[in-house]
């Protein structure tokens, strides 16, 4: 397979602010490619640059081998785009922008177009002012989709959407891929990336601090579990199980237990004790990036974690 | 414990000098400024209040300064007072000969219009323009209720233009001094206080228009059409016999019944009694209507039935009907749609005043036969033959036309400027289009909006000749009709030029200013006595008066130049440049 994006060392800088610094990653064709970062690092930049909105101070990107800057028109034609912030004329049905769009691209078949919306339970009659958030999003769901585009370029694409809503974009998104199209995906949700993708690039203060696949990707996932028991309980039954991070008794019959990955010698270790209750909290992606990235977006800490424990 | 490695997190990525020099800036005059929403809507107005004030002010002092050249003997001062008997039409024509009078008579209506444009957007879009942006309902979650709110924007609109009119006053008061024809400081300040309430007037008419609109943009169209009605009714009133009392339905004549400027006149209490009534009325109106309404519903919304229920078309209906819509072939059409109906309603407004104005032309030469002759009239009146019809034309339908003309070309290219600014082109440049492209086809659209309105304009003249059985030049004024085309497209032009660097409403004050600017160069040349060559540079001198003198070629071919120029360096730039 071959890489239908590339970026090398691509670097843009908005005056004295930070954008993104030498991100270099390359999606092969056919794979499901997630962006994932906290709020402003960079992933934005990234995709509108892929897009040709804006000029790369350093470095290039490529889609197809044609530079998404110089030769965008002809990118254009390969992707689907949904940016981060969609906005249209707020005078406009979402059948006229829809239809609109689809005019300028040329090609488009309006009875896939017409399954989209269906699927979607998108409303085109309505104008674009009137629609609340979500719907706004399915408008642009649909416009990026109905192309049938090589490419999928989605910048945070089920941000609005109900829970009904994103069941029926990840179905989108598996056809796509059985299609052997490529979609690169944004999002700040970390089991929506485990999710949908393939293979995730994880960017922070806008560098890119590690691409790898999603399999790989399930030793970041945390797990903080508050085992409840009967009587008294001791932090020294999970302390030293595999893939244990910390644990500790915030009260006296609780231990509370921080773990990555598959933890099936804890739930057995619970189980032996007598637990009676088990809470799980997800924690959130920057407390992940804390845990498992110094400062400086560099080694993981997993180990400094561990050590500091033992 | 893995969680010690969270306190060990290095500065948040959010501090760089900038925000911490923001935060600190907050702390000492945001404190202030930003106390409560009556300083927040101050401070917010503050660039239209030193823009509009300075102007302004500066206009008056330069006016006055330069008066006592044009009525220095006692022959001059006499001829300026027979014409503007005459010329009724824009002003109570009283004392004419003397500089206070003079100033009066020619700018007296002038000065509170132009104010009045921004009392009319800034009324406009005292909630809608909030409402508009979403920011209002923030606004609004305080625990602040909608009455004092709004009482309190009212309160920041009242003291901006309190500040406007007394820029003004000191116009007048440093331009008489220069003059030695002293003006009383509490006179000059009440002809600044006057010009303050006939706009607070206009400002309060839009915001209570407003509250029934869904846009602040169309309430400000209504308002300024109603303000520019009403600067005809009383030139009607004021130049038809027995036709005073229409005078009365309109604000500027409470507004022309005080003349402080002029001694011996004086200030009629009265009629700015009733017009600051007027306007407290609109607003003591406005503020209920404004606390029982939705928001970003209409006022009153039982009054105005939901329009009936379509039935529910299918997907496949809407999306066919979509299809088959003109307006979503291409961006040309896309944005003709979109800018149609305002662009309707404006050449709409240009072709009802040229109607009105050519309509008048033969009952105004009929009743001032007599002192044609004067070659120091035309010299007062922009330096048009008046003895002639095409002449007379000249001076009353195009001296000010085109630079409604030349505003309306401004206003339709602001649209792209905004839809830059509203990034609501992002997902149209996704499509396979080169972005040079999608610019030309918005300007052509720009270009053929202003065809159109030259167009109209020629059809009013001539539609108005032959009903009143004036004679005139057809293709001449088709010369002048046509004639403005290339100003309209070197201004529109320049906004495109601009647009992609700048914020759109920073091109519209750039452009608008050096369009005013560029007008009274002109329109004023008689009293500014400019060098020829700063006098040529603007596009109004360059116009001329194509319904005397022809076309100037030379000159036209220039500006068509220079606007190719701007639309290059517009789709150059848009090309080279990141996506706003």
């Amino acid at each position: 397979m071959a890489a239908i994006v590339a970026t090398n060392a691509l670097t843009k800088h908005y005056g004295s602010s930070r954008g993104i610094i030498d991100v270099t990653f390359a999606i092969e064709e056919g794979e499901v490619f997630g962006f994932l970062g906290p709020n402003g690092a960079g992933k934005t930049t990234t995709i509108r640059s892929l897009m040709g909105m804006l000029r790369p101070t350093s470095g290039t990107a490529t889609i197809n081998g044609l530079d998404c800057w110089s030769q965008s028109t002809e990118v254009h034609r390969l992707v689907g785009y949904l940016p981060g912030e969609f906005s249209f004329d707020p005078k406009l049905t979402g059948a006229q922008i829809i239809e609109y769009l689809a005019h300028l691209r040329g090609g488009v078949d309006q009875n896939y177009t017409r399954q989209l919306i269906e699927r979607l339970e998108l409303d085109p009659s309505k104008r674009f002012r009137e629609y609340s958030r979500g719907n706004k999003q399915k408008v642009g769901l649909v416009q990026a989709f109905m192309a049938k585009p090589r490419l999928l370029i989605l910048d945070e694409p089920t941000s609005g959407l109900d829970p009904l809503n994103q069941q029926e974009f990840y179905k989108l998104v598996a056809e796509t891929r059985a299609d052997g199209r490529t979609i690169f995906l944004s999002s700040h949700i970390l089991p929506e990336v485990e999710h949908t993708c393939d293979r995730v690039g994880i960017i922070r203060e806008g560098r890119l601090v590690k691409v790898d696949e999603v399999a790989n990707l399930r030793d970041l996932r945390q797990h903080a579990l508050d085992i409840r028991f009967p009587g008294k309980a001791d932090a020294a039954w999970f302390a030293n199980l595999p893939d244990v991070t910390s644990a500790t008794t915030p009260e006296p019959n609780v231990v509370r237990v921080n773990a990555h990955g598959e933890i099936p010698d804890v739930l057995k270790a619970a189980a032996e004790h007598g637990a009676i209750a088990i809470e799980s909290h997800e924690p959130s992606l920057e407390d992940i990036f804390l845990r498992f990235y110094g400062p400086d977006g560099g080694a993981p800490a997993a180990q400094q974690a561990a050590s500091v424990r033992s | 414990m893995a969680t010690g490695t969270v306190s060990q997190t290095p500065a948040q990525t959010w501090e760089t000098p900038k925000a911490v020099k923001a935060i600190k800036s907050l702390k000492t005059s945001g404190s202030f400024w930003f106390g409560s929403v009556f300083t927040k809507s101050l401070r917010q107005a503050r660039t239209p209040i030193l823009a509009w004030g300075i102007g302004m002010g500066f206009l008056t002092y330069v006016v006055y300064a330069a008066l006592k050249s044009v009525l220095g003997t006692p022959a001059t001062a006499n001829a300026a007072q027979q014409l503007a008997e005459s010329f009724r039409f824009f002003g109570d024509p009283v004392a004419v000969g003397t500089p206070g009078g003079y100033f009066t008579w020619k700018y007296g209506p002038f000065i509170p219009l132009m104010v009045g444009i921004w009392a009319v957007l800034a009324g406009a879009s005292m909630t809608r323009g909030e409402e508009e942006r979403g920011s209002l309902d923030l606004l609004l979650a305080e625990p602040i209720s909608r009455t004092r709110a709004l009482v309190e924007k009212i309160g920041a609109f009242a003291v901006a233009l309190l500040i406007i009119g007394f820029f003004i006053a000191i116009g007048a008061l440093l331009g008489a001094a220069s003059i030695k024809t002293p003006v009383s400081v509490g006179d000059a300040l009440l002809a600044g206080l006057n010009i303050s309430l006939v706009t607070f007037f206009f400002g309060m008419l839009a915001l209570f228009i407003s509250q029934f609109t869904r846009t602040g943009g169309s309430a400000a169209g209504w308002a300024g059409g109603l303000m520019a009605l009403s600067f005809v009714v009383d030139g009607i009133g004021r130049a038809i016999n027995n036709a005073e009392w229409l005078r009365r339905l309109s604000p500027l004549y409470y507004y022309d019944l005080s003349k402080p400027l002029i001694p011996g006149y004086g200030t009629n209490a009265g009629a700015m009694i009733v017009l600051l009534a007027l306007g407290v009325i609109l607003a003591v109106v406005s503020v209920p209507l404004f606390a029982q309404r939705d928001l970003g519903g209409i006022a009153l919304a039982w009054l105005f039935p939901q329009e009936v229920n379509k039935p529910r078309l299918s997907v496949s209906q809407s999306l066919a009907s979509a299809n088959r819509d003109f307006s979503t072939q291409s961006v040309g059409l896309r944005a003709l749609a979109a800018q149609g109906a305002s662009a309707f309603w404006w050449i709409v407004g240009l072709t009802a005043y040229t109607l009105l104005l050519a309509g008048i032309t033969k009952t105004m030469i009929t009743q001032m036969s007599s002192f044609f002759s004067s070659p120091l009239l035309a010299k007062l009146f922009n330096g048009s033959n008046l003895a002639t019809n095409n002449g007379f034309l000249n001076s009353l339908v195009f001296s000010l036309l085109p630079v409604g003309m030349v505003f309306f070309a401004v206003v339709m290219a602001f649209g792209w400027a905004s839809d830059l600014d509203n990034k609501r082109v992002e997902t149209t440049l996704s499509a396979p289009l080169p972005r040079w492209r999608m610019l030309l086809e918005r300007f052509g659209v720009v270009v053929l909006f202003s065809v159109l309105a030259a167009f109209f304009v020629w059809l009013g003249v001539v539609v108005a000749a032959v009903m009143t059985g004036l004679s005139i030049d057809v293709g001449g004024v088709a010369a002048a009709s046509f004639g403005v085309l290339p100003l309209e497209l070197i201004a529109a032009g320049l906004v495109y030029a601009l647009a992609g660097r700048l914020s759109a409403y920073t091109t519209l004050g750039i452009v608008g200013g050096l369009v005013l600017i560029s007008f009274f160069m002109s329109f004023l040349k008689e009293l500014l006595k400019l060098p020829d060559w700063a006098e040529n540079l603007s596009i109004f001198q360059q116009y001329g008066a194509p319904l005397t003198n022809g076309i100037n070629w030379g000159a036209t071919i220039v500006m068509l130049v220079i606007t190719v120029a701007f639309v290059v360096i517009g789709a150059w730039q848009f090309s080279r440049s990141d996506v706003k």
